[in-house]
């Protein structure tokens, strides 16, 4: 299709803690491409956000990366700090899960909208800044856009700091967004409220975004493309539609199980939980690292080295020994 | 909660849940102690100094000098002399310094446990009652308590101690009540996440009474906490102690405590230092291997804290 | 605001709990002030309890203590106790010389009523005990009364005299550990783990672990004698360099009454300051290491902005506020330590003149000092709510810390 914005080589992001390494990313190569949106989905922990957060210099102290993530002909990672401060919050921005805890309590939604503004274009007035600020909450559909703009943010509920969140993302117009959860901690009709909006900057500015989550019913929503995460791996990559209608990856196929689907009758819809845990990244287990929650699993062959990513269809990865993965699902 | 299904009830009842849950976590903290070179050493130096406390007597048969005795040939404080014995000199009517200032550790040491005891007894009472009994009162203590938080308690026993005479009774007493809200705090806290914990709930809703609930549940779970915090108000009170001796309101002659010693020799430094540095040093060793064991048992405890 | 209110209200409550306390623990306490070497023959001893208000009910003395007295008649009528509205607006002039012994003998009128501002006032001004009229009008109108045992002297003239003392040590060291303390803090935190970390943690710690009644001998021996000795040998017998006159030839740094320079300030502060810097490090570095890792710094620095800005917009308003809320026990530890440096320097200053009140059973003396060591508290705990207000915006609309 289009080119690659963003691109990730082989990233791999190790935690140290006092009880051992934890390997929350292993090797993770993925494209952004021009003017798309590309969801992420995986469970919990399956190091979805570290993966992203890498590109932007935002790892805990504890963290070592190593890989590439190239933009514009730079490697992002082997940046010095000024250089990188020039990409992020310029070119590239983020909109963090947890919007309850991003903003700085202690200072006004002015100080803090209008911060990343000035600081990367001194030339804009204060007075400039201001309109364009409490434009962007406008964009966002914040009601009383002026007045929230002198308040602090406990002033705003959860679905205004999340759109306050994307507004100040987009201030300087990015070409990429990544979009950590922006609607997780949200009701539906606000939910859908902000993937609207997002949806719409995206037609409307021809950025990439990003958008990690949960939620496959967001992803078949929203996304043009899909990458399932899964002990800190890519498993599976393709675009929506495909991925939905022939899913490839045993774990793929069980997320979408144990997903609820509006058009299936609520009285014969079984939901099947994924037995198991989610695998411990500091001992993750040999070879593949669904194995041991894989209703395929075969001892030998999975254990002894992590699949790589095959092309499956056109533009359609899957990391599995299986190849036939879905038929055998169906037929047990 | 009441929908407990009652064998995990009687699971979390018996508490054989948490008895091994907590001898492990004593296990994981002592070694999480014994990692921490700091707490070792300080342990290490703490010990010498009790053995030194209680051995105290054998100081002055070593040196043969009483606590008491006025050496006539040492008069007006002496320096250091080795050949008569008095290794870290005399004071200003003959007496040696060294047996003093190891009498005066003891003293110091011994006001300090039966203060922190007091302390804790005031500290556990106070806290619990307020984590128990809830509500309004509860509202109400705290607010106290955060108010005493800033109030200059020491003077307060300044006063006392002025007025009601300097019995060392009243001195244990006394500085006791200057340091305990801490711990009424720490307690409180304690014993308000036991409230809301699962086995509490649990033994509530099989119908195990209060009573038996606080003795069997909360007291020995508080007990651990407060423990730990007891070594932390330990150099609190001793430092409470000596600075009340400092200003001559502490103990009283013929006993002496370290406090009493350095205030004899603080305005005399120009000319006699060895009068304030010997009390000094075992003061600071003192202080200081105490707060560093409490600081690294509260550390190996209670980890997230850093 | 209606918080700070709130909380200075409480305060102020405690602080009549406490003086009420002190009042009755002083008079039920064995012992009083009149009871010295030579006690003052009965007759003289009966006025001056009534003088003092002793031979009242000790709820009406405390009132009185509080909001003055209205006029009584002591001598004349020779019996203590029975309180008369006097009317003789002129009479209110006796003045005393010297002792108030002599005078009360003379069976003389003295006389108490309510007191206008300006005559307070006048009184402050006026330095000369004997031009003042002799009346009480309660410590809520700024009146502390007679001293107990020097009975020429108003509590106001020693309060007046010892508190710059204190303050002129306490202010500078408070300032000092601030100043100090926080970017200590917020290097370390900065730097966290690492030696810088280290170096800024234990320098704080030497002053935590070494009480301030050692630190004050150990500094003058350190700095004012062994520092002095050294530059003394240095300049004068090695170097043998100027003349220098007696005064010149050592640094000087030991305070010494009222007379010093700038530099006498130099060892009082240290030990004071000291004192508190630990604890200032410590609460600054871990208010700043929770904001370093905190969500909304990740978001400042996603947009982009340098270290620098990030600490001084992000991080600088919830690194201090640890601190912030610290200032008021601080107060408690200012005090205690003011003591023990009046002792350590021979300083004057409330401190000793609060140890000496309660030593020597000088009732309106305790009282006063108290009353004046509590409202430092006061003050410094209302400033303390006030900068909280301010750093806090969640306060300022919800009312209550979180
Ligand atoms: N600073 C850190 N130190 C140690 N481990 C970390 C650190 N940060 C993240 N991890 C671990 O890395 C793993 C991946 O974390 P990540 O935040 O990417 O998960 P996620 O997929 O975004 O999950 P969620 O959906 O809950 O946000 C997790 O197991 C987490 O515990
Ligand atoms: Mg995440």
């Amino acid at each position: 299709m289009t080119q690659a914005i963003l691109s990730l080589r082989d990233l791999t992001i190790h935690f140290k803690t006092p009880d051992g390494i934890v390997k929350a990313v292993n090797g993770v190569s993925l494209d952004l491409r021009e003017q798309e949106i590309l969801g992420i989905v995986g469970e919990s922990g399956s190091g979805k956000s570290q993966t992203w957060m890498a590109p932007m210099g935002l790892l805990a102290d504890n963290a070592s990366v190593s890989g590439q993530a190239l933009f514009e002909g730079q490697d992002l990672l082997s940046l010095e700090p000024r250089a990188l401060n020039r990409v992020r919050g310029t070119k590239i921005s983020m909109v963090f899960q947890d919007p309850m805890t991003c903003l700085n309590p202690y200072l006004s939604i002015s100080t803090q909208m209008m911060e990343g503004l000035r600081f990367h274009d001194r030339s804009i007035s204060k007075t400039e800044a201001k309109k364009r600020c409490i434009a962007m909450l406008e964009r966002v559909a914040i009601p009383d856009a002026s007045r929230r703009f002198r308040q602090y943010p406990h002033e705003l509920s959860g679905g205004m700091r999340q759109r306050l969140m994307i507004a100040m993302a987009l201030l300087n117009d990015p070409k990429v967004l990544i979009a950590d959860e922006p609607t997780t901690a949200l009701d539906v009709t606000i939910q859908a409220q902000i993937l609207d909006i997002l949806r719409e900057l995206q037609a409307e500015r021809g950025m990439s975004i990003v958008l990690i989550t949960h939620d496959l019913g967001v992803v078949a929503e929203t996304c043009d493309r899909v990458a399932v995460m899964y002990g800190g791996r890519v498993q599976e990559t393709a675009a929506a539609q495909a991925l939905f209608e022939n899913p490839q990856h045993p774990y793929t196929i069980a997320l979408m199980q144990a997903t609820p689907r509006v058009e299936a009758d609520a009285e014969t819809q079984r939901l099947a939980a994924i037995p198991g845990q989610p695998p411990n990244m500091r001992v993750p287990p040999p070879g593949c690292a669904f194995f041991p929650r894989c209703p395929l699993g075969a001892p030998d062959l999975c254990t002894a080295a992590t699949p790589p990513l095959e092309e499956r269809d056109q533009d359609h990865f899957c990391a599995c020994y299986k190849a036939d993965a879905p038929q055998l699902l169906k037929e047990a | 909660m009441s929908l407990l299904r009652p064998e995990r009830s009687e699971a979390a009842l018996n508490g054989a849940f948490d008895a091994v849950k907590s001898r492990s976590l004593t296990r994981l903290a002592f070694e999480r102690f014994s990692r921490n070179k700091v707490a070792v050493v300080s342990t290490i130096i703490l010990a010498v100094l009790v053995l030194l406390a209680i051995f105290a007597p054998v100081a002055e048969i070593l040196t043969g000098y009483t606590m008491e005795f006025q050496d006539r040939n040492f008069y007006s404080a002496k320096p250091p002399n080795w050949e008569a014995k008095h290794f870290l000199g005399t004071d200003q009517n003959g007496r040696d310094i060294m047996v003093r200032v190891i009498f005066g550790m003891r003293i110091s040491m011994l006001v300090a446990l039966v203060a922190a005891t007091v302390a804790l007894v005031v500290g556990v009472l106070y806290g619990a009652i307020s984590g128990l009994v809830g509500g309004w009162v509860d509202v109400l203590m705290m607010r106290f308590l955060d108010l005493l938080i800033s109030y200059p308690l020491t003077l307060i026993a300044v006063i006392a101690l002025a007025y009601f005479g300097r019995n060392i009774y009243i001195v244990f007493a006394i500085i006791g009540l200057v340091e305990w809200q801490i711990m009424a705090r720490v307690v409180r806290g304690q014993v308000l996440s036991l409230r809301n914990s699962d086995f509490i709930e649990a033994a509530r809703a099989t119908g195990v009474p209060t009573t038996s609930i606080v003795l069997h549940h909360i007291i020995p779970n508080v007990i651990g906490i407060a423990v730990v915090y007891l070594t932390l108000t330990i150099p609190e009170v001793i430092l409470v102690e000596s600075f009340l001796g400092f200003l001559g309101l502490g103990v009283q002659e013929p006993n002496t405590s370290l406090g009493v010693l350095i205030s004899e020799g603080a305005t005399r430094v120009e000319h006699k230092p060895w009068l304030v540095f010997s009390p000094g040093v075992f003061l600071v060793l003192l202080l200081m291997s105490l707060n560093f064991i409490g600081d690294g048992l509260r550390d190996a405890f209670d980890p997230k804290d850093r | 605001m209606a918080y700070v209110f709130r909380r200075f209200g409480q305060m102020l409550i405690l602080v009549v709990i406490a003086l009420a306390a002190v009042f009755s623990t002083q008079r039920l306490a064995p012992g009083g002030p009149f009871d010295g070497e030579k006690p003052p023959p009965p007759e003289i001893l009966a006025n001056l309890r009534a003088y003092y208000d002793m031979d009242l009910g000790m709820p009406s003395q405390f009132m009185g203590y509080l909001f003055g007295m209205a006029a009584r008649d002591v001598g004349q009528s020779g019996r203590p106790g029975r309180v008369h509205w006097l009317t003789i607006p002129d009479r209110a002039k006796v003045s005393i010389t010297g002792s108030i012994y002599d005078e009360l003998t003379d069976d003389d009128l003295l006389v108490r009523k309510w007191c206008p501002w300006d005559e307070w006032l006048s009184r402050w001004v006026s330095s000369k005990p004997d031009q003042r009229p002799l009346r009480k009008c309660g410590v809520l109108r700024g009146d502390f009364g007679l001293s107990m045992t020097k009975r020429n002297i108003y509590v106001n003239d020693y309060v007046r005299d010892g508190l710059p003392g204190t303050l002129k040590y306490a202010v500078p060291s408070l300032l000092f550990a601030l100043f100090l303390g926080v970017p200590m803090g917020f290097l370390a935190a900065y730097f966290q783990n690492t030696r810088v970390d280290f170096a800024m943690v234990s320098a704080g710690m030497v002053g935590t672990i070494i009480p301030n009644l050692v630190m004050g001998p150990i500094l003058i021996y350190l700095l004012a004698i062994q520092l002095d000795g050294f530059f003394h040998w240095l300049f004068v017998d090695y170097l043998d360099w100027v003349e220098l006159s007696r005064r010149q030839r050592t640094l000087n740094l030991i305070p010494s009454g009222k007379s010093g320079g700038p530099i006498h300030y130099f060892l009082p502060t240290l030990v004071l300051g000291t004192a508190l810097l630990g604890r200032i490090v410590r609460l600054s570095r871990a208010g700043a290491l929770e904001a370093l890792r905190s969500n909304y710094v990740r978001t400042a620095r996603s947009k982009g902005l340098p270290n620098w800005l990030i600490l001084f917009r992000h991080v600088l308003k919830p690194g201090i506020l640890p601190v912030v809320t610290y200032l008021g026990p601080v107060s408690a530890v200012i005090l205690t330590g003011s003591l023990v440096i009046e002792y350590t320097f021979s300083l004057p200053g409330l401190g000793s003149q609060f140890i000496s009140a309660a030593t020597d059973r000088d009732y309106t003396l305790l009282m006063g000092t108290t009353v004046i060591l509590l409202v430092f508290v006061i003050v410094l705990n209302f400033i303390v709510d006030l900068l909280y207000t301010w750093l806090d915006p969640r306060i300022r609309t919800e009312g209550s810390p979180t």
